[in-house]
């Protein structure tokens, strides 16, 4: 399944292609060594995938609802999908990004990993704001949407430096992202949002 | 000052202490961060250099040539940490839960530790 946004067909030409295989691990054959970085694979074997569908995966419903079958059979995919129930309870998914964030925000992780420090919080607050969204029967899985939504406080500079150090951490793109970019001013300005994000994070 | 933020280095340690109990949840994301965060911490104090891409930060610690002695036991077992750190940053979506995890902390981390507790 292609998830993400070149699935939403949002995709940019520095987005990185998602992929969800089902009970599938073998390595695709890349040509360059570009295609390989840009991809990045989220492989169930069968047991975790029913595990996951019997809980009800908002990740699952995510990929239900905004992914595209590039193999397999369409017609049970498409039995799966009617069948599936997304569960209504986030509360220990919230809790446990809530909690993670906190120790982030703790001491001072970010002297000498900045970029590490960033992509981190980037994408636990991602995380907290797709559960908390869902909390309430919204489901955004794009994350500068999620983040938006779930955190009207966090100013669009904050969102854009999250993401930008998170692609450039996980994915090493050409034009990455240095810890010299980003003064200690900024660093400091953003942990008090986030802090106060997390706190007024919804329940 | 330590080689490695102080909470951030708790987290490895309590990771060596109790590998289940950092193998998923909150936990496994916290040890994923520290081990993110100490490692740039160690390049940047030792080399000057900080973490800026995960892909790359194997390869251009395996180009330093000059490695202070009193530092290449730590720089060892930073090396072969990373080598096997893949398993951190699997991806199971929004939930993270990886038996990998037990095998990476027992044999990798538990070394990186030790190296890097003289230094705290």
């Amino acid at each position: 399944m292609l998830i993400g946004s070149r699935a939403r067909r949002t995709a940019t030409v520095a987005s990185d292609v998602d992929v969800v295989r089902i009970g599938h691990k073998a390595p695709l054959a890349f040509k360059r060594h570009e295609e390989k970085r840009s991809v990045t694979y989220i492989d169930y074997d069968v047991k975790s995938f029913c595990d996951l569908y019997a809980r009800g995966s908002l990740f699952l419903y995510h990929v239900f609802r905004e992914g595209r079958l590039l193999a397999g059979n369409s017609q049970a995919w498409a039995r799966l999908k009617e069948n599936f129930r997304v569960r209504t309870n986030f509360a220990k998914e919230i809790s446990r990004n809530r909690k993670f964030l906190r120790w982030l925000q703790r001491g001072e992780k970010f002297r000498g990993a900045v970029i590490p420090y960033l992509a981190h919080t980037c994408r636990a607050l991602k995380n907290l704001a797709i559960f908390s969204l869902a909390q309430k029967r919204r489901y955004v899985f794009d994350k500068r949407a999620a983040l938006r939504g779930a955190f009207p406080s966090l100013p669009k500079s904050s969102i854009d430096l999250l993401i930008s150090a998170n692609d450039s951490f996980e994915r090493a793109p050409r034009r990455r992202l240095s810890s010299e970019d980003v003064p200690m001013s900024h660093i400091n300005r953003l942990r008090k949002q986030v802090t106060f994000a997390v706190q007024h994070a919804p329940r | 000052m330590p080689l490695v933020e102080r909470d951030t280095f708790k987290t490895l340690q309590s990771a060596v202490l109790d590998p289940k109990t950092y193998a998923s949840g909150s936990e496994r994301q916290s040890l994923r961060a520290a081990f993110d965060i100490a490692s740039s911490q160690i390049t940047k104090q030792i080399f000057n250099f900080e973490a800026e891409t995960r892909p790359m930060r194997r390869s251009r610690l395996n180009a330093q040539k000059d490695i202070p002695e009193q530092y290449r036991e730590v720089i060892a077992a930073l090396k072969k940490a990373l080598a096997t750190a893949d398993t951190l940053d699997k991806s199971g979506g929004y939930d993270d839960d990886d038996e990998d995890t037990i095998k990476f902390i027992r044999n990798a981390l538990r070394p990186l530790v030790k190296a890097i507790e003289p230094f705290q």
